[in-house]
Formats: structure tokens, C-alpha cells, sequence
């Protein structure tokens, strides 16, 4: 059965200044992504890939070339409209997980749903997230309190309390030792099943890449590999 | 929602730690100024801007060319019969110079007023206010002639209870009358301080003479009785004609503008420290945004933080606000001859003082809120901090214009009109606009000089990154250096010319006054104390009028012996007096009104006899007269002895050695029988510490600037800090001790005192220069013991403030620093 496309990058480039240079980031980059593909990003460090996880979740914008996200063309969208896509389509984990240092697990859950129109349900979606991902004896913790696995854990939960489509995670394992990074990927594979998420997952490690569908290899801003 | 964003924003405070500290201390210093400023200019404002009819004593102020007759009170008596005056008291103010002496010491104090009143109506107008006997009114205290209410501050300068016996004392025929202190007055109606109030009894025992009523107040039904009233024959000052003094709203409108002044300089600090406390906090906002968090969001939940900041400090500032007006106002009430001033604790103001307070720092926050919430979330994956936009420069502007707004509107509440608010910010603006690019040359001239040592040069590159916050730290050191040294220059400068001019102890420098019964003994102990040669004048009063009938208002007469010379007066035209038949007069009595030639023919009648005289010339006092210039219409003794028969008072003047002028006033006081010793040195002292403590109140009002300077100081230091803490973990890292760590910050701040020391004591000599090339007589200039101490004072202000917030993040191990970063 043909999947629908949730994300389109078309021609995508990006320059960065550099002091008085020009650098060339991103260098005409096209694919697509199915509904609930789990697509892995590599390549070597500063190739672009991180630019590339940037421009698709409305992080950033290209220099040029479009991106189209569940049939919305985001590529020219005001920064409000942006953070409602990032709100409510994209989650985004990061690999220094990002946590609000003075909110427990429970209110980084919640704090998305305070800017959306689910403000009212926060505290019990926030609640019943933690417990999809195991940590609903934690809700009250801080991230200072919490070790590494876990913070990546809440870090997860809060990229899906607001039901995106589209989860993209940059290095999510990055910072965690390899078991502890093999138990992220684990509830990755478990939520996509429970959730049919689509999953992007930006890495340079061989291991995490090859729990993907497929991959998206870029190097020196140009997609090698896995354009469909 | 609401729990979330304030239980986010109480978080992020308490996490700010010395950050959020920094912050509310910079609002706290501003309310501070601001609420102290305004309760004082309230109290002043009651004292000196009070209501016409408290310093008339009533609707209309009574008098006549001379003291008010027999004839005059019954006219006076008549319209209040016919209506026209709806009631009316007696005043009798004693003209002269009044000293006051406690039984058992020998030495005076000089009173600023003595009046006697009528105590069944005294005041019409106002209330005098009792402390003790606590409750007591002015008719319940005065019952008995030489009964006596004094001021609080006399009572206290002289130590006075209730029955402590005193002597009041003049220079012409009030001499040591004995009183009896009965009361002690803690508010009066013109709240005149320095004063003593008795009864018209007392007040005739006083003047030796039935006509010693000077003045009354009345009450009026309507304004136009006030005619009625002149066209009986009086002369009527109304309250139209009682304006407050140029002087006075200048002082007032300056407390108000140095508080908003201080708002300002603790906004500016506020908007430093939430830049940074934001700056610190870029991955939060960028994630915060990573999650769908719009512009706006970001707003409104910094704008929270900022005014929980406001809130807290605020509070904080209003109460030490409070407790610094309360010792501002005892300096000023503490100045000789002051107004009594009544502290009080204006509600409105503290409110609004707190209100104000909120709306600054929220608004000050806003600069740091426009620059914070414009990151983008892009740096969460490449990290580090971005670079300003067009976008964020414009609408930081916009801020910054916004900001001058709301600052205007508060400054216009404050001053009490638009056009005064606006003032205040135009100056400020200006002083910025001014200041700053001048400091940044200074600064920028100095730091580009070849520095010797290793350290000077790390002081040198860490000024270089942070020259916006040290040039704000250096213009409140530059405002606080400025205000006390223009203060010191002109308050402590006159206080030294007075000195110079007058202050010579050596001369005629011991005075005694007294009663002619008593002149004897008083010759005998001068003599038993080797004091043979001195000047001699006998004072009476007089009804004095022209050949035309027309009273003067001229009623001291003093007769001198022979033909020699006085120290105290010269003679400007005409001649001295030699016959009985002539007199010499004040040179002011040559000049509209009075208009007297020589050789006209004055009246002089005293209780016993009439006589004329011939004006002869006139006199002037000279120096060496000091504070006890004669006014009086001079005679020849025997003439005055004549007029005055027993009632005559004495004056003696003589030059005594300086060394041992202070024990014999001290034992003439205390021996002469019913006379009064006055010191020179007693009187100089006294002018010297009215310019003494009116520097010492001007100095904690600019010691507020300082303090600002001091907390802009530590603002920035504590900032540095922050940014800094990695750079510090590295260099211990790399074996420098906390001492050369520290030494470096000290290095920085260092400059920064001493330059804006210099600026300020290089200022006040331009401007002096600039006051004195357009008035000569002002003669300004700073001693360079003043100099020096201030320059000495913004420095180790500067190093003290740095030193307090270094002192320990300088000490912490590097791993430590280290690791948490």
C-alpha cells in the first residue's frame, strides 16, 4: 500500500557566513519521506547533516529550495507559523537533550501543550506520556536528578505529548553510553509501532543507523544515498 | 497555565542566584532613591511650601510703622466689634538678635525668633504641638509671666526640662530677663524652629515697654475685609502676598528629580543584569521555541520574571527608602536655625514609589526580553550565541524609545507636570548623551596606553570587552564625585571666607549685655578680671518719628560716651554725634522708605521725656561689628541717659586674648549678675556649622550618587563574573592564585574610580571657573585636601564594590568552575 508523504525536501541548499567566506552547507538536497518510515541521516562530521535535521523541522530555513511538511510548504512560513508547525507536526529530540533545568519531567511534558489548544488536558497527556516511556516514578524529578538514559527519555516524551507525525532526533544517543543508548533506540522502535510516528534520525554511529528503514547519506553537503 | 508560567518564573529567579540578586538589588536601589526623595520633599514641602495663612498666623498679618499703640489696638479692637475682623491675636517679636542662657552656664545660645503671644487666642491658625507636657496646650502652659514654651531643638542644644530656669537676653534693653521653661514644643504653626514663645506679660517684662505689641494675625469673614482693615490705618499682608520662595521649589523639585534620577540609574542596572541573566539562559529560550514556543509566549513569561524582579526589589527599596529619608531628614533638621520638620511616612507616595518601581524595572526588562526572545532555535544545533539582526537592532530601539516613554510618564507623576518630567528625562538623556561618548574616549585613550606589567594588561583586555556596563559604572561615580565636590566648593568654601572675613577670634571679641542696676558689678568683676579698657554703648527703646509726626519704624537708640572711636561702626557722612542735640544714624536710613537728610529733625520719646535732635551723619557697621552690627540711632550717653533714665541697658565690648577668650566667657557668664556674655567666637562657630551641616545634608544627598555608582559597580563586576567564570577556571588551571585573579578585577575597577574621580574634580573646576569669571563675589574654589578625598573616596568605592562580589567566586577551585560550565 503506498504510503502518504509527510516530508518533501526539494533542491534544498544553505550557506552560513564564515567570517568574511561564504561556506556552502547544504548543496541541492531532494528527497521524500513516508508515513511511518523510520530514515536514518549520516555522514561524516560537517557534512551537513545536522543543517539538513535544521532546515526539515522548521528549525531553520534554506537559502533555497523548498520544504514541504504533511502537504504545507514551510519553506517561507513567519517565525509564529513555524513554531505552530514545530509544535504540533514536528518533535524534535536533541542530543544534549535540552531539558528546562527548573521544570521537573512532568512540566518539561507539559510545556508544550501550554502554547497549543490541548493547554487544559497538559498535566494528564503529560502524565500518560511519561508513562509510555517509563518513567512515571520520575515525574517529579528535575533533570539534575535524573541520569542521562532518563533525560533523553523525558526529552522523548516531550517531542510527543502534542501527537506530531514527524519525530526528527539529532545524535539522541550521542551523550549515553551504548546500552543505554540501544534502550532510546529500543523505545524509538516501541513508540513508532504504538504511535506510527515517522522517525528521522540524524547519527554518525553505524549501529543506530542500521536500526533505520533506510538512510540518507550526505557528504559535503550532497545526497549520496536514499533520495526515495 | 498561570501555575506553570509563575512557577517557572519563581524558579528561574531562585536559579539566577547572585544574578536575580544583582537585579533586585538594582531596583531596590531605585526605589530607594525615588521613595526617599519623595517622603523628604513631602515633609519639605509641607515646611517650606505650607500655607500662606500658617506663616501669617491667619488670614491677614497686621502691623503698623512702629510697635501697635494704645490707640492702634483699641482701632483693633473696634473692628472686631464692627465685624470686619472676625478674630484676631497680638504678637510681639523681639527684633533683635536673641541669645539664651541656662542657669548655671556661662555661655549663650542664639535664638532664631522669641515672641510673645497672646496665649487665650494664640494660634488662630496651625497648632502648637506639645511633647511636654505632653497634651498641654499653649493657654495651659503660659499661665504665669516669665513662663516659657521653647522649640524641641533648643531644649535640646541647651538640654532644657520643664522648669529649667534660663535667661533671655538682646543686645539693646532685653537684657537676662530670668524665664522659666514651662513647655516644649514639638511643632509650631510656621514650623520655625530655634524659637521660644511666651506671654504678652512676659513679652512687656521683656521690652520694658507698654508698647511692645509688633504685629497681629486676624481672621477675616471675606477678602475684602482686608481693605477695610488698611483703610483703619494698618498696614495688611495677605496671603496673596506670601509667596513660596524661588529657593524653595528649586530645592523640592531637585529632591524629586535626584529620585527619579536614581530609578533611571537602577533601571539601567536592571536592563544590564536581565541581558545577561538571558544571555546565560539562550538554549532554554532557543528549546522553549524548539517546541512551539512563539514570540509572544517568550513575552509573556519574561515578563513575568522581570516583574517578580520589580516586585521584589521594589519592596526591598521602599523600606530602606523609607529608614534613608528618616536620616536625611534628621541631617537636615539638624542644621542651625532650621525648620521644624515632622516626619512623617506619606502612603501614597511609598505605593507609588513601589508602583513606579514595577513599571521601571518591567520596562527596563523589556530591552533585555526584545534582545533575548529574538534568538534563533537554530543554535540548539549549532550552539554558541548569534549575532545581532537589523531586525533586533530596530526593535531594540524600539524598546529603548519605548522605555523613554514610560520613564517620561513616571518622571512626569513624580515632578507633578508633563513639562518637568520631560525635563528631567531630557537632562538625563543629555547627561548620557554626554557623558557616555566621553567616557568611551577616555576610557578607549587610556586602554590604548602601554600598561606596564602582566596583569595591568589582563585589566586592560577584560576593560576593553565590557566597556558598555564600566562606562555606566563610571558616570554614576561621576555624578556622586561632581555633586559633593560642587557642594564641598561652594557650602565648605563660603563656610572658610566666612571664617576668613569674620572669623578672626582676636579683636573685639567678647560682649557682655545687661541692665544698668547691674553695671557696676559688671564694671568691678571686668576689672578683678583684668578687662580695664572697652567700648561702651546704653541702649533704650524709643518711639523715634520725623518733624512731620511720622512714626519710623527705627526704635533702638543707643547713647555712646565721648568722642572716640568705635570698632564697630564707621561713619560715612557727616559726623558723629557731640552735642545732645545730635544723632547719627544707620546708612539705610538715607534711602527710600525712610529718606532722612542730614539735619533733619527726629522726635525722640521715651516714658519719661521727649526730646529732638539734629541728624548729624550716618553710619555703617564695619567688619570687625561682625554679627553684632548696631541698627541703632546713636546718641551722645548723656543724652540717652537722660531719655531713659533707670531704663537703660548696657553694652560692653571688649578685646580680650583668643586664649583666654573661651574661660572668660565661660566665668563672666556665670558671675556677671543679670548680664549676658557673648564670645565672638561663640557667633563665628555658629555660622561656620550652619554651612557645616547644610554640606553634611548636601553630601548625603549626593552620597545617594555614589552609591549608585557603588552598585553599578558590583552590577557589573557580578556580571563579569558570570561571563568570566571559565576564563577564571583556566587561569587557575594554569597556577594563578585567587590574589593575582582578584588583583586584576581590583586593577579594572581601580581605573574606573579613579578616572571618574578625576572627570568629576576637573568638572566642578570648570564650572567654578565658569561661576566665578561671571560672578566675581562667588570666589569659588575646592581646597586640594577636598580633591584628593574625593578622588580617593570614588576609588576605594569602586575597589570596595568589586571586591565584596569577587572576593569569592575568585576562590572557587578551577575543577569546580570547570566543570560546571
Amino acid at each position: 500500500m503506498q504510503r502518504a508523504t509527510v516530508l518533501e525536501a526539494r533542491d534544498l541548499t544553505r550557506q552560513l557566513p564564515l567570517g568574511s567566506q561564504t561556506i556552502e552547507i547544504l548543496k541541492g538536497v531532494s528527497f521524500t519521506i513516508q508515513q511511518g518510515e523510520w530514515v536514518s541521516v549520516t555522514g561524516p562530521s560537517g557534512s551537513g547533516k545536522s543543517t539538513l535535521l535544521g532546515i526539515i523541522s522548521g528549525l531553520d530555513s534554506p537559502s533555497s529550495g523548498r520544504v514541504i511538511v504533511n502537504g504545507t510548504d514551510i519553506t517561507d512560513l513567519d517565525e509564529d507559523a513555524l513554531a505552530r508547525i514545530r509544535n504540533r507536526e514536528i518533535g524534535i529530540v536533541f542530543q544534549s537533550f535540552n531539558l528546562i533545568p527548573t521544570l521537573t519531567a512532568q512540566e518539561n511534558v507539559e510545556a508544550p501543550l501550554y502554547v497549543g489548544p490541548d493547554r487544559h488536558q497538559a498535566r494528564a497527556r503529560a502524565a500518560a506520556m511519561l508513562e509510555l516511556v517509563g518513567l512515571s516514578d520520575r515525574a517529579g524529578h528535575r533533570p539534575n536528578q535524573l541520569s542521562g538514559g532518563q533525560q533523553q527519555r523525558v526529552a522523548i516524551a516531550r517531542a510527543l505529548v502534542t501527537r506530531p507525525s514527524i519525530v526528527v532526533a539529532d545524535e539522541p544517543t550521542g551523550n549515553l553510553d551504548s546500552a543505554t543508548g540501544a534502550q532510546i533506540l529500543d523505545l524509538f522502535a516501541r513508540l513508532r509501532e504504538e504511535l506510527g510516528i515517522t522517525l528521522i534520525v540524524v547519527t554518525h554511529d553505524a549501529t543506530v543507523a542500521a536500526r533505520a528503514d533506510r538512510a540518507l547519506h550526505i557528504e559535503d553537503g550532497h545526497l549520496l544515498v536514499g533520495a526515495v | 497555565m498561570k501555575s506553570f508560567r509563575l512557577g517557572y518564573a519563581i524558579r528561574s529567579l531562585v536559579r539566577g542566584g547572585q544574578r536575580t540578586v544583582l537585579a533586585i538589588l538594582c531596583i531596590a536601589f531605585g526605589v530607594m532613591a525615588l521613595v526617599s526623595m519623595q517622603l523628604l520633599s513631602a515633609i519639605v514641602a509641607d515646611t517650606m511650601m505650607m500655607p500662606p495663612e500658617l506663616e501669617l498666623g491667619g488670614d491677614i498679618e497686621i502691623a503698623g510703622n512702629a510697635p501697635l499703640g494704645t490707640d492702634e489696638l483699641a482701632r483693633l479692637e473696634t473692628l472686631k466689634q464692627q465685624g470686619v475682623v472676625r478674630d484676631y491675636t497680638l504678637i510681639a517679636k523681639n527684633r533683635e538678635m536673641t541669645m539664651l542662657r541656662r542657669e548655671g552656664s556661662g555661655r549663650v545660645q542664639f535664638l532664631t525668633r522669641a515672641m510673645g503671644v497672646d496665649a487665650s487666642t494664640y494660634p488662630l491658625v496651625g497648632e502648637v504641638v506639645l511633647t511636654e507636657p505632653h497634651g498641654a496646650t499653649v493657654r495651659d502652659v503660659l499661665r504665669v509671666p516669665g513662663d516659657v514654651i521653647v522649640t524641641r531643638d533648643v531644649a535640646r542644644k541647651l538640654g532644657l526640662e520643664i522648669g529649667s530656669p534660663v535667661k533671655l537676653g538682646g543686645r539693646s534693653g532685653s537684657a537676662a530677663t530670668p524665664l522659666r521653661v514651662a513647655g516644649i514644643a514639638e511643632l509650631v504653626p510656621d514650623r520655625m524652629g530655634d524659637s521660644m514663645l511666651y506671654d504678652t506679660a512676659t513679652a512687656r517684662l521683656i521690652a520694658r515697654d507698654d508698647n511692645f505689641v509688633t504685629s497681629a494675625s486676624a481672621l477675616l469673614d471675606s477678602p475684602s475685609a482686608a481693605t477695610r482693615v488698611e483703610q483703619a490705618g494698618f498696614t495688611v499682608r495677605r496671603t496673596s502676598d506670601v509667596k513660596p520662595g524661588s529657593a524653595e521649589q528649586l530645592f523640592n523639585a531637585m529632591l524629586k528629580g535626584a529620585g527619579i534620577l536614581g530609578l533611571l540609574i537602577g533601571g539601567i542596572g536592571v536592563a544590564n543584569t536581565l541581558t545577561v541573566l538571558f544571555a546565560r539562559r539562550t538554549l532554554e529560550i532557543a528549546t522553549l521555541k524548539a517546541i512551539g514556543y512563539r514570540r509572544r509566549d517568550l513575552f509573556a513569561l519574561f515578563t513575568l520574571e522581570t516583574a517578580l524582579l520589580g516586585i521584589a526589589g521594589s519592596l526591598i527599596g521602599a523600606l530602606v527608602g523609607v529608614f534613608v529619608s528618616a536620616q536625611l531628614m534628621s541631617l537636615l533638621d539638624s542644621t542651625e536655625g532650621a525648620i521644624m520638620l515632622v516626619y512623617r511616612i506619606d502612603t501614597a507616595r511609598l505605593i507609588g514609589g513601589v508602583a513606579a518601581g514595577i513599571v521601571a524595572s518591567t520596562a527596563f526588562g523589556l530591552y533585555a526580553i526584545t534582545r533575548a526572545v529574538a534568538v534563533r532555535p537554530a543554535v540548539l544545533l549549532r550552539g554558541g550565541s548569534q549575532t545581532a539582526t537589523a531586525g533586533t537592532r530596530a526593535s531594540g530601539f524600539g524598546i529603548v524609545l519605548l522605555v523613554s516613554v514610560v520613564f517620561g510618564a513616571i518622571s512626569a507623576v513624580v515632578m507633578g507636570s508633563i513639562g518637568h518630567g520631560a525635563l528631567v528625562v531630557a537632562v538625563a538623556i543629555v547627561a548620557l548623551a554626554v557623558l557616555g561618548p566621553l567616557f568611551a574616549a577616555l576610557l578607549s585613550g587610556i586602554l590604548r596606553l602601554p600598561l606596564p606589567g602582566h596583569m595591568l594588561h589582563i585589566a586592560r583586555r577584560n576593560l576593553q570587552h565590557q566597556r558598555a556596563r564600566a562606562i555606566v559604572a563610571m558616570i554614576a561615580l561621576f555624578i556622586g564625585a561632581f555633586t559633593i565636590g560642587f557642594a564641598a566648593a561652594t557650602m565648605l568654601g563660603a563656610r572658610e571666607r566666612v571664617i576668613a572675613r569674620h572669623g578672626s577670634d582676636a579683636g573685639l571679641n567678647l560682649n557682655i549685655y545687661g541692665r544698668l542696676n547691674s553695671e557696676p558689678a559688671v564694671r568691678d568683676l571686668l576689672t578683678s578680671n583684668g578687662i580695664s579698657q572697652f567700648e561702651a554703648a546704653y541702649t533704650l527703646r524709643a518711639r523715634v518719628a520725623k518733624a512731620n509726626g511720622s512714626a519710623l519704624a527705627l526704635t533702638s537708640v543707643e547713647g555712646r560716651s565721648g568722642n572716640s572711636a568705635f570698632s564697630d561702626i564707621e561713619v560715612t557722612s557727616g559726623t558723629a554725634p557731640q552735642l545732645e542735640t545730635e544723632a547719627l544714624l544707620p546708612a539705610f536710613a538715607a534711602a527710600l522708605p525712610l529718606n532722612i537728610s542730614i539735619g533733619d529733625t527726629l522726635a525722640i520719646s521715651s516714658e519719661t521725656t521727649n526730646e529732638r535732635v539734629i541728624v548729624s551723619g550716618f553710619y555703617r557697621p564695619t567688619e570687625a561689628a561682625g554679627g553684632f552690627a548696631s541698627n541703632a540711632i546713636i546718641l551722645t550717653e548723656s543724652l540717652a541717659r537722660k531719655l531713659a533714665g533707670d531704663n537703660l541697658a548696657f553694652s560692653f565690648n571688649a578685646a580680650v586674648p583668643v586664649a583666654s577668650l573661651d574661660q572668660l566667657t565661660e566665668t563672666l557668664g556665670l558671675a556677671a549678675p543679670g548680664a549676658m556674655v557673648v564670645s565672638k567666637a561663640d557667633f563665628n562657630a555658629l555660622r561656620a556649622r550652619s554651612y557645616q551641616s547644610l554640606f553634611i545634608f548636601v553630601a548625603g544627598l549626593a552620597g545617594l550618587a555614589l552609591l549608585a555608582g557603588a552598585v553599578l559597580i558590583a552590577n557589573a563586576v557580578g556580571l563579569a563574573l558570570v561571563e568570566r567564570k571559565r576564563e577564571i577556571g583556566i587561569f587557575k588551571a594554569l597556577g594563578y592564585t585567587a590574589g593575582r585573579v582578584l588583583t586584576t578585577i581590583l586593577l579594572e575597577n581601580a581605573l574606573l574610580g579613579i578616572l571618574a574621580g578625576t572627570v568629576g574634580i576637573l568638572s566642578v573646576r570648570i564650572v567654578m571657573a565658569f561661576i566665578n569669571r561671571s560672578l566675581p563675589q562667588a570666589e569659588l574654589s575646592i581646597a586640594p585636601v577636598t580633591a584628593l578625598t574625593l578622588l580617593l573616596l570614588s576609588t576605594t568605592l569602586a575597589l570596595g564594590s568589586a571586591a565584596v562580589v569577587a572576593w569569592r567566586p575568585t576562590r572557587l577551585r578551577p575543577l569546580v568552575i570547570l566543570r560546571e560550565d
